[in-house]
């Protein structure tokens, strides 16, 4: 079963970087290439691709509106932010947007392949202060103006984001909590999902509260 | 012999005839009025225990047919009419002026049904209301008539008297002797009969009148209602004690007074529960304004129809009404019983003097005659003492609501120091929020500026020195430029004083290096409360203290593993946090190395930049312990 992976990058030299590194490995190819909103939207359309790899940084705008778009097709579709320095915000970000990983541009571009791997096993990546950020919004600071998580995270995974937040590794977390890592890389994709839904829901919530969207 | 026997028959017969003439003259000129002697104010009085009576509505004095019987008021009596025509009864009282000490006579007499007009030798001497008039009352009130000295004779005396109602016809009590003290007797009797009377019923018509005006203002409070009803009704009740003259027609005065008498109780009666917050009291309170409407038709059945039985309709009422009370005072003892309620105890107490009140007063009615008691009735002051209560009602809601009142103020004053404590702690967490967005923003704009400038540049500089194979120097200048360039993004990520999260982020940056150059990282840190000094800037120095002891282990020491550890660590008596890097390299000479390296004066000053302690331990062979120790609370801002 091969994966078939698009690419959304402006930069020509970075995007051959990334189509290299998937072609070189085994079991996986690049599928659809882009390099802005106007035509990475047509790519996001026309679908066919297992994973889709997306700039943020994009000369006609932002690719968090084709992650978004993307997320929004539901299919069955991993799509991995690529990000210049992990800026964790703009990771949130698109997390919150549909993203379920982020490939980094500075080192190790090849590294992307096993990113692809693991995301396709039902594993994602995050980093300790993603962790933190999630918890802050979804387990201990609820704002009242907002609507209750509608998809509130589980014990478990709270207990998963509390061990990445003070740094241990996916493997840590699994010896600490006794399940393995893909376990942990499990939870951390349902985090995400549950980060997205929330999103929506709280993007529903404020536009209702502002009654740009009528409840009939 | 036969002329004496002629004599003697004759003086036998005669002194038979004299014998048979002298009852003759006692009809003609029947003796003295009985009386008793009775102390009062230190004077003999006399009270007459007979008299004769004529019942006639001729109009004039009776010339013969007076019938003696017992001077004692209710004695004679006539129930009233169908209608209001005046009746008479003319009571005489004959008596002997040596009987009374010189000086000032007086007759006192009370409780003549309605009024009264006195007649000395045949004189008229007093009068108490005029003639014709059939809405005069009187029977309530004492008089005192002083008989003057020139109509006086020196031995027997007659003393007519004229009773006239328009009502029940009735005769009343009398009594003869020096005017000083009947004076006293009279005044004494006016004030209990008359002015207490008067005092306490314009006192509780005016409450009553608040009483009404406040329920109107709470619709919702029955104890208000039910004080009001009772306020009237005793009023309506009390008035015919001491009116002089009916406001309207006798008959319907009269009855208003008869019949106002049962709601006044069972409305008295009523708020008694209320008052004492008696348990379904609305059952029990229904009880008794029903049993005061059923008094009102046995009333209305005994007068209208006659049906008097053995008892006056007083009495009837009045027994009816002592078992209400005992209803109530049954219910009242019970609750006082279980709840020891001061309040319960008050109105249980207020009720057995209403029973007493009303035992003395059925026991000295006219138709029941059984005691004369005080010599007024108690019942026209039953009205006021629920006023006393009303009053006790009123002070003790006036208590509470100035209480509650109190307690509000004192509750609202908290409630706005609380909601001014909140607006400034909300106007503070604003202004930080402020703060913290405007360097949201800054750090924002600096990251996309790295990120589309220095950092792509670098990047693209990195990729093209990689693939021309550019020497090694420059490509690892390229990187440590980049690291140092994730670093400083690193340090301005809004950590809050988060030294956890800050080691997490620096691990998940450097994991990626240390996989490289096969060293493996165990993790071992600890919880550990925020550090609120721990800004960007001292971020970025910890980070850099950090990297520098991760390259040294990298670059110098061969070592195979890392332990970086994080700590809760009481130094000096002060908390704080140690974080420590310790690797199994090779080790050096601490000493040799503190005074020459530079790599490590600079992790120490870095260190004691942001107030930090920095401990290093090294041993050949064995490997190297680098931590810097950090306050929760530095020392300048401890001062």
């Amino acid at each position: 079963m091969v994966i078939r992976v698009a690419i959304i990058e402006d930069d020509p030299i970075l995007a051959g970087r990334f189509a290299d590194a998937v072609n070189a490995a085994s079991g996986m190819m690049v599928v659809n290439k882009a390099n802005s909103v106007a035509s990475g939207s047509g790519l996001v359309d026309a679908g066919g691709y297992d994973v889709l790899l997306c700039d943020l940084g994009l000369p006609d705008g932002d690719g968090t509106t084709l992650i978004a778009k993307e997320a929004a097709k539901g299919r069955d579709t991993d799509i991995l932010v690529i990000t210049q320095f992990a800026d964790q915000q703009k990771v949130l970000d698109s997390i919150r947007a549909g993203a379920r990983g982020y490939l980094l541009k500075d080192q190790r571009i090849e590294s992307c392949v096993e990113a692809i791997m693991e995301i396709r096993r039902g594993g994602s990546p995050i980093s300790p202060v993603i962790a933190r950020r999630i918890m802050e919004q979804m387990v201990e600071d609820r704002s009242a103006a907002l609507p209750p998580p509608v998809s509130p995270l589980s014990e478990r995974e709270t207990e998963v984001l509390q061990l990445l937040a003070r740094g241990f590794s996916y493997a840590e977390c699994g010896d600490i909590l006794h399940v393995s890592l893909n376990t942990i890389g499990f939870h951390v994709k349902n985090i995400y999902r549950k980060l997205e839904v929330n999103s929506r829901a709280e993007a529903l919530f404020e536009a209702g509260s502002q009654g740009l969207i009528s409840r009939n | 012999m036969k002329r004496e026997a002629r004599v003697l028959f004759r003086a036998i017969r005669a002194l038979f005839l004299l014998l048979l003439a002298w009852p003759v003259h006692v009809l003609a000129e029947p003796p003295l009025n009985g009386f008793v002697r009775e102390n009062s104010n230190g004077a003999v009085i006399l009270r007459f225990t007979d008299a004769d009576y004529v019942r006639t509505d001729s109009g004039r004095i009776p010339a013969g047919g007076w019938v003696r019987g017992p001077a004692h008021r209710g004695f004679a009596f006539e129930k009233m009419g169908a209608t209001s025509t005046t009746k008479t009864l003319w009571l005489r009282l004959r008596f002997d002026r040596r009987m009374l000490p010189a000086g000032p006579v007086a007759l006192y007499t009370e409780n003549n049904y309605e009024r009264i007009a006195v007649l000395l030798n045949g004189q008229e001497i007093f009068r108490n209301f005029t003639e014709g008039d059939d809405r005069a009352l009187g029977w309530y009130r004492p008089q005192i008539v002083r008989l003057p000295a020139p109509l006086l004779a020196g031995g027997t005396n007659s003393l007519l008297v004229k009773i006239e109602s328009n009502y029940d016809l009735v005769s009343g009590d009398y009594y003869l002797g020096p005017a000083a003290a009947l004076d006293a007797r009279h005044e004494r009797m006016h004030f209990w009969r008359i002015t207490g009377v008067q005092a306490a019923n314009l006192t509780m018509i005016v409450l009553a009148a608040a009483a009404l005006w406040f329920w109107l203002l709470r619709r919702g409070d029955t104890e208000l209602l039910l004080l009001a009803i009772l306020g009237l009704m005793w009023f309506a009740r009390d008035y015919n004690f001491t009116a002089v003259r009916a406001p309207f027609n006798i008959v319907a005065f009269k009855a208003m007074t008869y019949y106002a008498v049962y709601p006044a109780m069972s409305a008295s009666l009523a708020f008694c529960l209320v008052y004492v917050r008696l348990p379904r009291w609305k059952l029990h309170g229904a009880i008794l304004l029903t049993a005061g409407v059923l008094l009102c038709l046995i009333r209305f059945a005994t007068v209208e129809w006659g049906l008097t039985g053995a008892f006056g309709t007083d009495s009837i009422g009045n027994l009816l009404a002592v078992a209400c009370v005992a209803y109530t005072a049954f219910l009242l003892v019970t609750h006082w019983w279980r709840t020891r309620d001061a309040g319960a105890a008050l109105i249980t107490l207020c009720l057995a003097t209403i029973i007493t009140g009303t035992t003395h007063d059925i026991g000295r009615q006219w138709d029941s005659r059984l005691w004369d008691g005080l010599g007024f009735f108690l019942q026209p002051y039953i009205g006021s003492l629920f006023c006393l209560v009303l009053l006790l009602s009123f002070g003790r809601r006036a208590n509470l609501a100035f209480g509650r009142l109190e307690g509000l103020n004192a509750e609202l004053e908290t409630r706005v120091e609380d909601a001014r404590a909140a607006l400034e702690e909300r106007e503070r967490e604003v202004r930080e929020l402020e703060v913290a967005r405007a360097l949201e923003t800054e750090r924002g704009r600096i990251m996309r500026e790295m990120h589309d400038g220095i950092g792509s540049n670098l990047v693209a500089a990195l990729t093209v020195a990689e693939r021309q194979n550019h020497p090694p120097a420059s490509i690892a200048t390229l990187k440590r430029a980049l690291s140092d360039l994730k670093l400083t993004v690193d340090s301005l990520e809004p950590l809050a004083g988060d030294v956890v999260a800050l080691l997490g982020n620096f691990r998940h940056r450097s994991e990626p290096d240390l996989v490289e150059a096969g060293i493996k990282l165990h993790w071992n840190v600890d919880r550990c409360e925020r550090i609120d000094w721990l800004d960007a800037t001292n971020s970025l120095h910890l980070l850099r203290l950090f990297q520098e002891a991760l390259a040294n282990v990298m670059m110098h020491s061969g070592a195979t593993r890392i332990d970086l550890a994080c700590v809760e660590y009481i130094s000096g008596g002060a908390p704080g946090v140690t974080v420590s890097i310790k690797d199994n390299g090779s080790g050096f000479d601490t000493v040799r190395a503190v005074s020459g390296g530079q790599g490590l004066c600079g992790m120490r000053s870095r260190a004691e930049a942001i107030g930090g302690t920095f401990l290093l331990s090294s041993v050949r062979d064995e490997g190297t312990v680098i931590s810097v120790w950090l306050p929760y609370v530095r020392q300048t801002e401890a001062r």
